[in-house]
C-alpha cells in the first residue's frame, strides 16, 4: 500500500516536473520569438526614421536656397542700382527681401523644433498639456503672423489634458494652417476642429480652396513635394515632412487629402492611458 | 517740449542694436546702448534710464545675473529680449523680476507696444479700482465681475486668480508666481490645479475657449491678461 502511494506520488511529481520544464522551454521559445519580432520592428522603425531624416535634409537644403537667392539677388539689385532706381522700385526690392527673410524664419523655426526631438531614437519629452491652451496659442500665433487670415476653431467642451511636447504640436498646427493660408488660393476661413475618442484626440485642418493636385497626394509627407517645383508650392514639402516627424514621434498618425471643396489634413494624438485607467478606478471607487 | 523717455539697450548684436535704436529714435525715444553687461550696468547706474531692454545672451555675463544685480537696487522696468526655444530662461527672468519679455524676432510695433505697457504700469502708482476690456469689467472694491453687463459667478479661487491677472494686465504672470500668490508657498509646483481653474474661468468668460479674448496662454511660461482699457 505504502509502495503504491510512493509510486503514485513519484509519478505525479515527475509529471509535474516535466510539465514545468516543457512550459519553461515553450516560454523561452515564445520569448525568443517575441524578441526577434521586437528586433525586426525596431529595425523597421529605424529604417523609417532614417528615411524621414534623409528626406527632411533634402527638403531643407532645397527650401533654404530659394529665399536666400531672393535675398541676395534683391539686395544686390538695390545696392548696384541705388543711384537711378525710382523709389517705388526700391521699395519693391526691400519688400521682396522682407518676404523672403520671413519665409526663411518660418523654415528656421521649423528646424529649431526638430532639435526638440532627440537624435537617434526620435524621443520626445511629453508633459500633460491643456488641449485648449495649446490650440489657443497656436491660433493666436498664426493670427498675429497673418492678420488678414480667418480661422474658425472648435474644440471639445470637456477640459482635456493630453501628453505632448506643446511647442512641437503648436508647430504642426501652425504649419497646417499656414499651408491652408498660402496654398488654398482662397480667402474663405480655415476650419480647425478638435474632437476626441476613447483613446485619442483628433485634429482636423480644413480649407475651402483649390485642393491638393493629384500628382502631389502620394508624396505629401516625404519632403519630395518641391521636386515638382513650382513657386506656389515652395516650402510645403518641408513643413509637412516636419509635421510627420513630430506626429510620428508622438505615436500619432497624420493624413492629408481633399474633400469636396478643398484640402483637409488630420492628425491624432494618443491620450494618456494611465491617466484614463486612473480615472476609471476613481469612478469605480 | 516734453522730456524724451530714456531707453537703455544692452544687446551685443550690432545689427539688432542698430535696428532697435532706429525704431525707437524715430518714435521719439532717446536710446543709449551697451554691448556688454559690465558697460550696461554702469550706464544703468549713471543714466538712470526710464526702461531697460536687456538681451539675455551677453558675452561677459549671464543676462539673468544682470537682472538680479539691478533688482537689488532699482525697480526700473526691464524687458528681456530673448532668442526663442528657451522657455526656462524666460520664466527665470520673469521670476527674478523682469517685467516682460520679447522673443526674437520681433517687429517695431510689438516692441513699442511692450515698452508703452511697461511704462504705463510703472506710472500706475495707485492701483485703479476697476478693470475694463471689451465687454469684461471687474470692480475690485465691490468684488464684482460682469460680462456685457451680466454678473459672472466665480469661485473664491477663480476670483482671486482673475483679479491678480487683471491687476497686472498686459504682463505675463508665471505659473509659479500665480500658484504662490493664490495657494501659498507650500503648494507643490504641479500646475494642473492652476490649469483646471484657468479652464473654468475661461468657460465663464470666453465665448470660445480655443480663441480667447481676455486671458492668453503663454505655454510653458504663464498667463497674460488683455490690457486694462482704463489705464
Amino acid at each position: 500500500m505504502k509502495q503504491a502511494q510512493i509510486i503514485i506520488i513519484s509519478i505525479v511529481l515527475i509529471w509535474a516536473l516535466t510539465s514545468i520544464i516543457l512550459l519553461r522551454l515553450q516560454a523561452k521559445r515564445i520569448r525568443g520569438q517575441a524578441m526577434q519580432l521586437a528586433a525586426d520592428e525596431k529595425k523597421l522603425a529605424e529604417a523609417e526614421q532614417e528615411r524621414l531624416r534623409a528626406n527632411l535634409l533634402r527638403a531643407i537644403s532645397h527650401d533654404l536656397r530659394t529665399p536666400l537667392t531672393g535675398i541676395i539677388g534683391n539686395s544686390l539689385a538695390y545696392l548696384e542700382n541705388t543711384d537711378y532706381l525710382p523709389s517705388d522700385e526700391k521699395d519693391e526690392l526691400v519688400r521682396n527681401i522682407y518676404e523672403d527673410s520671413n519665409w526663411l524664419l518660418h523654415m528656421v523655426e521649423n528646424l529649431l523644433t526638430i532639435t526638440h526631438i532627440r537624435n537617434q531614437d526620435m524621443d520626445i519629452v511629453t508633459t500633460e498639456e491643456s488641449l485648449e491652451e495649446v490650440v489657443a496659442e497656436s491660433v493666436q500665433k498664426f493670427g498675429s503672423r497673418h492678420p488678414d487670415s480667418q480661422i474658425n476653431v472648435s474644440i471639445p467642451e470637456e477640459f482635456l489634458m493630453i501628453p505632448m511636447d506643446a511647442i512641437l504640436i503648436e508647430q504642426v498646427l501652425i504649419n497646417l494652417c499656414e499651408n491652408a493660408y498660402y496654398h488654398s488660393d482662397s480667402t474663405e476661413p480655415i476650419d480647425l476642429t478638435v474632437s476626441h475618442e476613447n483613446d485619442k484626440v483628433i485634429f482636423t485642418v480644413k480649407d475651402y480652396g483649390k485642393g491638393i493636385p493629384a500628382d502631389k497626394l502620394n508624396h505629401l509627407f516625404d519632403g519630395a513635394g518641391d521636386q515638382i517645383s513650382s513657386d506656389i508650392y515652395k516650402g510645403m514639402g518641408i513643413g509637412l515632412a516636419i509635421c510627420k516627424t513630430i506626429i510620428t514621434a508622438h505615436h500619432g498618425t497624420i493624413t492629408g487629402g481633399n474633400h469636396d471643396h478643398g484640402a483637409v489634413f488630420t492628425f491624432t494624438l494618443p491620450k494618456n492611458k494611465e491617466h484614463y485607467a486612473k480615472q476609471d478606478q476613481c469612478t469605480l471607487n | 517740449m516734453q522730456n524724451k523717455i530714456n531707453v537703455l539697450l544692452i544687446e551685443d548684436d550690432r545689427s539688432i542694436c542698430s535696428y532697435i535704436t532706429t525704431a525707437l529714435s524715430s518714435n521719439g525715444y532717446r536710446v543709449t546702448s551697451a554691448i556688454t553687461a559690465a558697460e550696461g550696468l554702469s550706464l544703468c547706474a549713471s543714466l538712470c534710464p526710464d526702461i531697460l531692454l536687456l538681451d539675455l545672451g551677453l558675452p561677459d555675463m549671464d543676462g539673468l545675473e544682470v537682472i538680479s544685480s539691478i533688482r537689488s537696487w532699482s525697480s526700473l522696468p526691464i524687458i528681456v529680449i530673448s532668442a526663442r526655444s528657451k522657455e526656462q530662461d524666460k520664466v527665470e527672468a520673469l521670476d527674478l523680476g523682469a517685467d516682460d519679455y520679447l522673443t526674437k524676432p520681433f517687429g517695431p510695433a510689438e516692441l513699442m507696444a511692450r515698452i508703452r505697457t511697461s511704462l504705463r504700469r510703472r506710472h500706475l502708482s495707485v492701483q485703479d479700482s476697476k478693470y475694463k476690456a471689451l465687454e469684461l469689467e471687474v470692480d475690485f472694491d465691490k468684488r464684482l465681475v460682469t460680462l456685457a453687463g451680466q454678473e459672472v459667478h466665480l469661485t473664491q479661487i477663480e476670483y482671486q486668480l482673475l483679479t491678480l491677472l487683471a491687476e497686472n494686465s498686459g504682463k505675463v504672470l508665471t505659473y509659479s508666481h500665480l500658484i504662490k500668490s493664490i495657494w501659498g508657498p507650500y503648494m507643490d509646483t504641479n500646475n494642473q490645479i492652476l490649469r483646471v481653474n484657468m479652464a473654468n474661468i475661461r468657460r465663464k468668460l470666453e465665448q470660445n475657449p480655443a480663441n480667447p479674448q481676455y486671458i492668453f496662454t503663454e505655454i510653458g511660461i504663464g498667463y497674460r491678461m488683455r490690457e486694462n482699457e482704463r489705464s
